[in-house]
């Protein structure tokens, strides 16, 4: 009888490279809509049903991963569906896309960009930045029960299930066997490519690593006491290449040769920062609560790892650990998620909305900003039209313009089309600063566009020296002041406000 | 001929708080709980703040689908120029009560982001809707098949936008808008035909005088070989601006928008 999948988290991490997935025979996807089963329920009915497209606060229940996407925004495979942060608000594409009422368990990038969600029972969705496919067992998926999907370095993508692994190549999927491909045909609760392009696969039973190199050999990694591993719950790679293992019976390290041991207890989840740093999602040996854990990089010499250090005990479960842009933490729990920029964590919950102090704020950023930028009355900076005078430039509007027709060039591989608003702080002196850059195609989506184009922008908008001072109450003051670019092909069509 | 002016510069609000008791005629109960609730946002908080956004969560917490705490939420975000974050809640707005929010939508695709097709898509659709009139640009500028035609003619359509013009102030009872005449004239004057150009500048000065207005119609003059009175005319566009008697927006430019230096330098 198949096992529930239950507990704690799963690791999904990319690789790319080259690699080929063999197997039994491929099932050809359907062009149509898979045909869906009357003796399937076509919902959870423990789904949680939010009525919202887009809210201020996060998810309340179950978070189980998290990914990054290209743009900066991340997107939370939760218990109420696929929920994209954009930093600003969390938009629900479930509800948005009217997509499948299912659990969301993990989440994953291709090279192309591409996410991937896969679902407890409702199969895995594919996201291509505009659209959703959904595939199922109908398509040839090994089953509905999508826990984690990693790339392998041949740009295939494994799907870690509940009934063994598919691998899609973008036009059909294959099942792994035992017996062609030497891996496990159970659940399948974790899968990592290493750097090497190795995949680490870890189910309820034990640790397999494919090397498509040795294939159909695989090769099955034992605990230190020569055992099978448990419930194994996320694999990662360190800085220094060892393998870390998270699971059942605690977390381990394997350097190549051998696992050791580090922590007792349960390990739901393990992740190396970009700067080397591993963090953990584990409880202690007996106790049902779990914590984050902490080993800084660098080692000390003569070490290969830091003792852990607890970081948060406040929620009940830690599912996944990522990092965004920013270098801020994010924690999926039993609660939604959590942020931590290194001093806080912040609960995106309805006590604690998303929203800043005033629409568009921003704060000063020491990797973009210059220290010496002053404003007179921080933290309060008026809107450039509070004083209902719209934009004020030595020369108005027209000097404005003509900057920009002289010193941008289209580029010539950039036929890029939508808007670019660079929004920005006058100061009280007339001197500006806190450039910030924001992209939307023509429906007004989220888009980045070429560098060609944004840097020209960015650095034209930066040169302008005619920003009048606004006034309030008699005294110069600091404001926002933005400039809206139209791209048409990479040509500018007009600047607003 | 009536002539309608706006005696001050409306608030770029979404739009007016409905009237509640609507939704209790209706039986809609949850709108009508939400609607009570949003009533004195506006006066409590600025737009831009925390706080405002955090109400109309509230307001939306109870009822969520109401429209007009949506609109509501995505000003602070047009404002700042954020046209992802607005589209999002304005759309919201739109789902949820396409007759009251399309022409807002529409208006501020063309104001904000000089969105000429996304603006007529909502204008049209919203005129398919009603079988009334469709009705002003939030901000009072412009009837909203004006602000269509501005649009056409932003998109190189000027004789399809001088019909819709046309067609516009030969409504009974429409009241021409304070820059009605002067865009029909630099359309008119776009397409080279200026006696309709210059009888439009004319009707213009009468019920708006601008700079603009006379800018063009120095322009018109000009072509035509009268020296002399371009000379005069356009001495009279500097003096309206120095005056600020122009084609004012405290938020972007109207379209055909002439700033000083153009009209020393014509």
């Amino acid at each position: 009888m198949k096992k529930q999948c239950i507990q704690a988290g799963l690791c999904l991490v990319l690789a790319f490279g080259q690699q080929a997935c063999t197997g039994q025979q491929p099932t050809k996807v359907a062009e149509k809509a898979p045909e869906k089963n009357p003796e399937k329920q076509d919902f959870d009915p423990y789904f949680a049903e939010t009525n919202a497209i887009t809210s201020p606060y996060g998810p309340k229940s179950i978070t189980r991963n998290t990914v990054l996407d290209q743009q900066g925004n991340m997107w939370l495979a939760s218990w109420e569906g696929i929920i994209r942060y954009d930093g600003h608000q969390f938009t629900n594409f479930t509800n948005r896309d009217s997509l499948r009422r299912f659990h969301v368990f993990s989440a994953s990038k291709d090279h192309k960009g591409h996410l991937w969600f896969g679902t407890i029972r409702g199969g895995v969705y594919h996201y291509d930045g505009q659209k959703f496919r959904l595939f199922t067992t109908a398509d040839g998926l090994a089953c509905d029960w999508v826990e984690s999907i990693t790339e392998a370095a041949n740009g295939d993508i494994w799907l870690g299930s509940n009934e063994g692994i598919s691998c899609y190549d973008g036009r059909t999927f294959r099942t792994l066997t035992t017996d062609e491909d030497g891996v496990p045909m159970h659940e399948i609760h974790s899968l990592y490519r290493d750097k090497s392009g190795k995949m680490w696969i870890g189910s309820h039973e034990g640790v397999t690593v494919y090397n498509p190199l040795n294939a159909p050999q695989a090769t099955v990694i034992k605990r230190p006491d020569g055992e099978f591993f448990n419930n194994v719950r996320c694999i990662t790679e360190g800085s220094d290449g060892a393998i870390w293992i998270a699971g059942q019976d605690g977390l381990f390290r394997h350097d190549g040769q051998k696992a050791t041991l580090i922590m007792k207890g349960f390990a739901g989840f393990v992740y190396t920062d970009k700067r080397g740093n591993i963090w953990v999602g584990a409880s202690e040996e007996g106790m049902p609560k779990m914590a984050l854990y902490f080993f800084q990089q660098p080692v000390p010499p003569g070490e290969t790892f830091t003792a852990p250090k607890k970081v948060y005990d406040e929620c009940s479960q830690i599912f996944s650990v990522n990092e965004d842009a920013n270098g801020y933490i994010w924690l999926g729990t039993d609660q939604g998620v959590r942020r931590y920029d290194g001093k806080v964590f912040r609960h995106f919950a309805p006590d604690e909305p998303a929203y800043l102090k005033s629409v568009g704020d921003t704060d000063f950023d020491p990797k973009l900003d210059d220290i010496s930028f002053k404003l007179c009355y921080e933290p309060h900076i008026f809107q450039y039209f509070n004083d209902s005078n719209a934009l004020e430039y030595e020369g108005e509007k027209p000097a404005v313009r003509a900057a920009f027709q002289q010193q941008y060039h289209p580029p010539v591989n950039a036929r890029e089309s939508g808007m670019v608003r660079i929004r920005f702080v006058v100061n009280c002196q007339g001197k500006t600063d806190r450039f910030r850059v924001m992209g939307a195609d023509e429906q007004y989506r989220d888009k980045t566009f070429s560098t060609e184009i944004t840097d020209q922008l960015l650095a034209i908008s930066r040169s302008l020296t005619g920003w009048k001072p606004k006034q309030y109450k008699g005294s110069n003051v600091d404001y926002y002041q933005y400039l809206i670019f139209i791209l048409k092909d990479g040509l500018l069509t007009d600047i607003l406000p | 001929m009536r002539i309608l002016f706006f005696c001050c510069l409306l608030p770029l609000c979404a739009s007016a708080q409905p009237n509640c008791n609507v939704y209790l005629y209706e039986g809609d109960t949850l709108q009508y709980r939400a609607c009570v609730l949003s009533e004195t946002i506006n006066d409590r908080y600025y737009q831009f703040t925390r706080e405002f956004q955090m109400a109309f969560d509230e307001v939306l917490a109870i009822c969520p689908y109401f429209a007009y705490a949506y609109s509501e939420k995505s000003v602070a975000y047009l404002k700042s120029g954020d046209f992802i974050t607005w589209k999002q809640l304005i759309d919201q707005a739109v789902l949820y009560d396409a007759k009251g929010y399309l022409g807002y939508r529409g208006w501020c695709r063309y104001q904000f982001f000089r969105d000429y097709t996304g603006a007529i898509a909502d204008i049209e659709r919203l005129d398919s809707l009603l079988n009334s009139d469709i009705g002003y640009s939030v901000n009072g500028d412009y009837h909203l098949n004006f602000a269509k035609a501005l649009c056409y003619s932003a998109l190189g359509q000027k004789q399809k936008a001088i019909d819709i013009m046309e067609n516009q102030l030969l409504q009974e009872g429409y009241a021409p808008g304070l820059y009605d005449y002067y865009q029909l004239g630099v359309t008119y004057f776009q397409i080279n035909n200026l006696e309709k150009a210059q009888w439009c500048f004319e009707q213009q000065s009468r019920v708006n005088e601008l700079a603009e207005n006379a800018y063009y119609w120095a322009k018109l003059k000009k072509q035509t070989g009268d020296t002399r009175a371009f000379e005069t005319i356009k001495a009279k566009a500097i003096d309206l601006y120095n005056q600020k008697k122009i084609l004012n927006d405290p938020y972007t430019e109207h379209l055909n928008k002439v700033y000083l230096d153009e009209i020393k330098k014509e």
